[in-house]
């Protein structure tokens, strides 16, 4: 088993790891820093449910190996939240109704995140366009629809009063 | 034990918090990614479980080499069928081995398995263990699993029939003789795949006594128990299962090969094992939906008075026959609630055959009667000229109505619910529209159908002296209420409607509420998640148990403040004097007092729920199965692309008789992801086998479940309703809102282009095949 | 199994040596298929040079032909690139329904080729435009038409020690019109079941030159050949209904997951009468 030395920055802070050549970034977030929101459902980047930001893009972690991200910006779900405040995006999936069972939720976040990040002010084609790489068997995506929408205005200040 | 002794009538409430929108209370923790789910667990010493699966669907095993396997270093040991303590176990039928002995029977059956350091380890190991098989012929269709001459798959099962069941009501053949019109037809059922987001899988360990926890990604905690402990030979009192969050079930979760298999390799590994399937896996062994072909023959008056049923089905369970045998019986006549039809007449065979075992998910059977029966009948009106909603209209069930089985409805809201989806569609104009807009030049037809459903909401046929739920509340010296209950919660949000129906009776604040993960050592006993059973039971014993709680407070504060309890009410977690407001005890004060007064001992809240007027079946499958039928109607608006044979489900209404909701919000939710699901089945889902018996479309891009791309617009609503057998109205809606969709959208199909397809799922390659047979002058039925 | 030795040089020259001295090394672009082939196929153990540290695979200049796209241009920036929106419109429009948004900012374009999949959608309008693979070796660059560089499923014409640079595309004909038509089984996070891009050049409202490239219907994407007899028409339903006929007739589909042989040849025929009524709607 060869090892190597991955330096990146996750969630804002630095890290220094000697990680397996064979770990997927995906296994090293979770096995390594214990960050275990970030799901793997089904390991071949098919469901979307490890999908994390690196540079500022979403990926799925597990079609990523970790040594591929040397120098890289990671950001995860732990990564989103300031302090007690939940982002915006994090905020509308708890009002919407957007979550069931949660596991695909992560993953659905992050992926929201991004598309919002492009079009602050998605249309019905964009989000569903935006989300496509994400499953969920559980909600039929209505909430989740609903949930991006909700967070846009959040984003754009609407919901401030 | 009768149940039916005394009429039980409940009046609707005056509620505040029930029926409201809440998100969930376990949303922020799913949200931030801190909720640890099943497969996200770890144990102190803990190591890692891999199976070897059968490359061959039936096969002989002559020799397992593993000594190679066993020399790998960070391998703690390696197992086989022959150097284990194992019985042959299974939910219905003791029919399947933990590790193959002898013979392996489906592409995916377990014929070894391994604990090492890590899972590259075993995996390694794994690829050291040679196996000698000697191929058999293989059964690969249910079509085929009854004829002379077809391998054998059980010994114990000649024909390769699990199951025969014949339940016949009044002379069927008399009233053939005698209708005015007489309809037959053929439709089939396909293997549909749960395709929860995680894998199955669990962690075990044993201690010194011989004792196994399983933490496990499971619906049925408590009832699995039995089934795990004959699996591993040992006493039931052995087992405790522990029930952390997982993601998603929809039916597979139940009794499942993983957990035991995991307990298993555990025990001889001597250390905690994590044994957790990867997605390939999971497609392998699921326990995905078992596939039939239905044989419907009904009869009718002219005036579209339905006199007569008659169904017979083959249904195909896999190599093992897991809950198959129930499936099969709800295929046959769970949907005679919904029609007052007076003679009936069902018969199956569950058939075992050389692929993936099949199991429960969404509806159990009942899905797939209804794609069969709802097209029939859609076939049926337009034979008789009647519209298709006037025409289950004139037979559809009412409160109070008796079936040839001996259910009794009580309340019934499907009328509601199916005139709601006719007036939110807009289905009778639509249909007026398409008819005209389909005969223009353009290769888009439009279609609109819809279909009615029902659903039991608990289902009394598992355990002969029991039915029913507990809930069990205790109140800490801090006045906080833990809710013990076992009716899990695996995303459909029984959690929160636990703490809704306590904070409503209580007047306390969700922050005072918690209900842990269940475990056996300390839930009440109780059968789990499944038969749409968690809202009915649970909430049903609930009532009671807040009831309890909430005369203990009383009493408490009664003694406390020198008050009548007559002059006292809760309010605000506090007990108030209704005739002096500004003396109260609040729930803290009362909860230490309590512990105090009798030293240590948590104010307890106890309650327990039998749904009034359900038996267990006798031998010919008579008495009434359900205290809360739960209906609704399904109603899709298509697109046809005649050009590719595509289709658009442009939108979807679900409208739903639930009884009393409890959690608008999370019934939506679940009307929405059911209406999704059952869009993939109808449409895009098929786990097919290859000719060798191995599943040729195992990954999420060649078996394509829904993405946010495809899903239609759908719209969920509830009517007004309210089930009397139980304390807060409530029945339920986990598969209800599955069950019409598959009949809805092939009716709109139907209504597009004039072609049927009775064979699920209906692709765009059937689709284009059947309207280049029709342009030929072809029949129109696929 | 699952023994990775792995590389991420800075050169060219460097990754081109490594392939060389390395057995068994091969090229880790965005990783999708790979990685999740290799977890497909039991982990097999890989010597990975990875080329993402290269900084001239990752650039999209203009040349004096056209344009170069280096093979480390992920798909996303070919979607939405403005060189590439405006002069190879059908290019970025493959791109942007390859996969899935997560997909598109892992995949390489050049790993698109380079797998060669019949599939691969980037492929056809490359092609069609008549691009070349540039490609380094140790002895020097060379390029190559993409229309003779893939050999069969999965093979190309790369050596051991070649990396692909990139792809010239030159600049298309005045009054050219391009279109593209991936037809999938759903409309996002899919594999095309029949992929087409046509070029057309007209002259006068009449058919001056006429390109189809066919997907996931032959063993390599197809360029049609033949087309000659269409020049000089006029694109009315029965020039379309005889191309789309002749195009079908070129591939030699197959059944698998994605669709039967007969549905597929339907779907040439339709995809590419498809892209003509396009052009004259």
């Amino acid at each position: 088993m060869q090892h190597k030395e991955l330096c990146f920055k996750v969630n804002g802070r630095e890290q220094h790891l000697l990680v397996r050549t064979n770990w997927t970034l995906a296994q090293v977030l979770r096995e390594q820093l214990g960050l275990l929101g970030t799901k793997i459902g089904c390991g071949e980047g098919e469901c979307g449910a490890c999908t994390v930001l690196m540079n500022g893009k979403s990926v799925t972690s597990c079609l990523v190996m970790a040594v591929q991200a040397e120098g890289a910006e990671i950001i995860t779900i732990e990564g989103l939240a300031e302090g007690e405040t939940l982002h915006p995006v994090q905020e509308a999936f708890v009002e919407a109704g957007a979550i069931q069972c949660g596991y695909c939720t992560p993953g659905m976040v992050i992926s929201t995140v991004a598309l919002l990040e492009k079009h602050p002010t998605p249309n019905d084609e964009q989000i569903r366009e935006g989300l496509t790489g994400n499953l969920c068997r559980c909600t039929g995506y209505q909430k989740i629809f609903e949930a991006v929408n909700i967070a846009s205005k959040k984003m754009a200040g609407g919901e401030k009063e | 034990m009768s149940s039916t002794a005394k009429e039980v009538r409940y009046e609707k409430g005056d509620y505040s918090v029930i029926g409201s929108r809440k998100p969930y209370v376990d949303a922020i923790d799913k949200v931030t990614g801190k909720t640890v789910y099943v497969t996200d667990m770890t144990l102190p010493g803990m190591l890692h479980g891999k199976a070897l699966r059968s490359p061959h669907a039936h096969a002989k095993v002559l020799n397992i080499d593993t000594s190679a396997a066993e020399k790998l270093p960070g391998v703690k040991c390696v197992l086989t069928g022959k150097n284990v303590q194992q019985n042959k176990w299974g939910p219905v039928t003791k029919d399947e081995y933990l590790l193959a002995v002898d013979k392996v029977n489906f592409v995916g059956d377990e014929v070894a398995a391994v604990a090492a350091v890590d899972e590259e380890t075993c995996e390694e190991a794994l690829s050291l263990i040679k196996v000698e098989y000697e191929p058999l012929p293989a059964v690969l269709s249910m079509h085929d699993a009854m004829k002379e001459g077809a391998p054998l798959i059980h010994e114990a099962f000649p024909g390769n029939v699990n199951h025969h069941f014949n339940i016949p009501r009044g002379d069927i053949e008399e009233v053939f003789r005698n209708a005015y019109f007489v309809h037959e037809g053929e439709y089939e059922a396909s293997l549909e795949y749960q395709a929860y987001i995680e894998p199955m899988g669990g962690i075990s360990t044993w201690d010194n006594r011989g004792n196994v926890t399983i933490y496990a990604g499971i619906q049925t905690p408590t009832w699995s128990r039995n089934d795990y402990a004959v699996a591993l030979d040992i006493p039931v009192e052995k087992v405790r299962i522990v029930q952390p969050p997982f993601g998603g079930g929809f039916g597979a979760k139940l009794s499942q090969q993983v957990h035991p298999l995991g307990a298993l390799i555990a025990k001889y590994a001597k250390q905690p094992v994590r044994f957790c399937l990867d997605r390939l896996e999971d497609f392998q062994c699921g326990l995905p939906r078992v596939p039939m072909h239905f044989k419907l023959k009904t009869a009718w008056s002219k005036e579209g008075k339905y006199l007569a049923k008659q169904v017979k089905i083959i249904a195909d369970q896999g190599a093992y026959a897991s809950y198959g045998a129930a499936i099969t019986l709800t295929a046959m006549y769970r949907i005679d609630i919904m029609y007052q039809v007076p003679v009936v007449h069902s018969e199956s065979h569950l058939v075992y055959t050389n692929k993936v075992p099949t199991g429960c998910f969404r509806g159990f059977g009942n899905s797939q009667k209804h794609f069969a029966h709802e097209t029939h009948l859609d076939e049926v009106a337009e034979r008789l000229s009647i519209a298709p909603d006037d025409l289950r209209l004139r037979n559809i069930a009412v409160p109070g109505y008796m079936n040839p089985h001996g259910w009794k409805a009580n309340s019934v809201e499907v009328e509601a619910c199916i005139k709601k989806g006719m007036e939110r569609s807009d289905f009778h104009e639509k249909r007026k529209n398409f008819l005209v807009l389909n005969k223009e030049d353009n290769p888009i037809k439009k279609g609109i159908g819809m279909a009615p459903c029902v659903h039991v909401s608990g289902n009394r046929s598992f355990i002969k002296p029991f039915e029913g739920g507990a809930v069990l509340l205790r109140m800490n010296e801090q006045g906080k209420v833990f809710v013990y209950c076992n009716e899990p919660d695996m995303g459909q949000g029984i959690r929160t409607t636990l703490t809704m129906c306590v904070s409503d009776a209580l007047k306390m604040d969700f922050e005072h509420i918690s209900v842990p993960d269940p475990d056996t050592d300390i839930v009440p006993f109780g059968l789990g998640c499944f038969a749409s059973r968690g809202t009915y039971m649970a909430t049903g014993a609930m009532h009671m148990a807040v009831a309890d709680m909430k005369n203990k407070l009383i009493k408490l504060a009664s003694e406390l403040l020198e008050l009548p309890e007559s002059d006292l009410e809760l309010k605000d977690g506090a007990v108030v004097s209704t005739s002096n407001p500004s003396k109260s005890a609040g729930y803290p004060e009362l909860a230490w007092k309590h512990v105090c007064d009798n030293p240590g001992q948590h104010l307890l809240g106890i309650g327990y729920f039998t749904p009034a007027g359900v038996d267990y079946p006798d031998d010919k499958k008579y008495n009434n199965i359900s205290g809360g039928y739960a209906f609704g109607c399904h109603v899709a608006e298509v697109e046809v692309n005649t050009e590719t044979g595509q289709v658009k489900v442009s939108k979807m209404w679900g409208i739903h008789d639930v009884g009393q909701p409890i959690n608008e919000l999370a019934l939506e939710g679940q009307i929405q992801g059911g209406i999704a699901q059952g869009y993939g089945w109808t449409l895009m889902e098929h786990l097919r086998h290859g000719p060798d018996g191995k599943i040729i479309n195992a990954c999420f891009l060649d078996y394509q479940v829904p993405t946010a791309a495809d899903i239609p617009e759908i719209h969920a609503e509830v009517v007004d309703s309210f089930e009397w057998t139980t304390g807060f109205g409530a029945k339920s809606i986990g598969e209800a809102c599955f069950i019409g969709t598959a009949p809805a959208i092939q009716n709109a199909i139907y209504n597009a282009i004039g072609i049927r397809f009775n064979e699920l799922p209906i692709t765009a390659e059937k689709i284009l095949s059947a309207l280049g047979e029709k342009k030929k002058g072809g029949e129109g039925h696929a | 199994m699952h023994n990775i030795s792995y590389h991420a040089p800075c050169k060219l020259s460097d990754a081109v040596s490594l392939l060389l001295e390395l057995e068994g090394s091969r090229i880790l672009a965005g990783g999708t298929d790979l990685i999740a082939k290799w977890k497909k196929s039991h982990f097999f153990d890989m010597t990975l040079v990875d080329i993402r540290n290269i900084p001239e695979l990752s650039v999209i200049e203009e040349v004096e032909e056209g344009l170069f796209i280096g093979a480390g241009v992920t798909m996303d920036r070919v979607s939405e690139d403005e060189r590439i929106l405006s002069k190879f419109p059908i290019l970025a429009e493959a791109a942007s329904k390859v996969g899935s948004v997560q997909v598109r900012n892992l995949a390489t374009i050049g790993g698109n080729a380079c797998n060669a999949a019949p599939s691969a959608d980037t492929v056809l309008p490359l092609m069609v435009y008549g691009a070349e693979a540039v490609i380094a070796a140790k002895e020097g660059e060379r390029r190559v038409a993409l229309r003779e560089f893939f050999i069969g499923p999965g093979k190309t014409v790369l050596k051991k020690g070649d990396v692909l640079k990139g792809f010239v595309i030159p600049n298309p004909p005045a009054n050219s019109f391009a279109y593209f038509v991936k037809h999938s089984r759903r409309p996002g996070m899919d594999l095309a079941t029949v992929g087409v891009a046509v070029l057309l050049v007209l002259e006068s409202e009449k058919t001056a030159d006429i390109k189809v490239i066919l997907g996931a219907v032959g063993p390599t994407p197809i360029f049609v050949k033949g087309l000659d007899i269409f020049f000089g028409g006029k694109i009315d339903p029965d020039f379309v209904t005889r191309i789309a006929e002749h195009c079908a007739n070129a591939a030699s589909p197959i059944t698998d997951v994605r669709g039967s042989k007969t549905y597929r040849e339907a779907m040439i025929k339709r995809s590419v009468a498809l892209c003509f009524r396009n052009h004259t709607r």
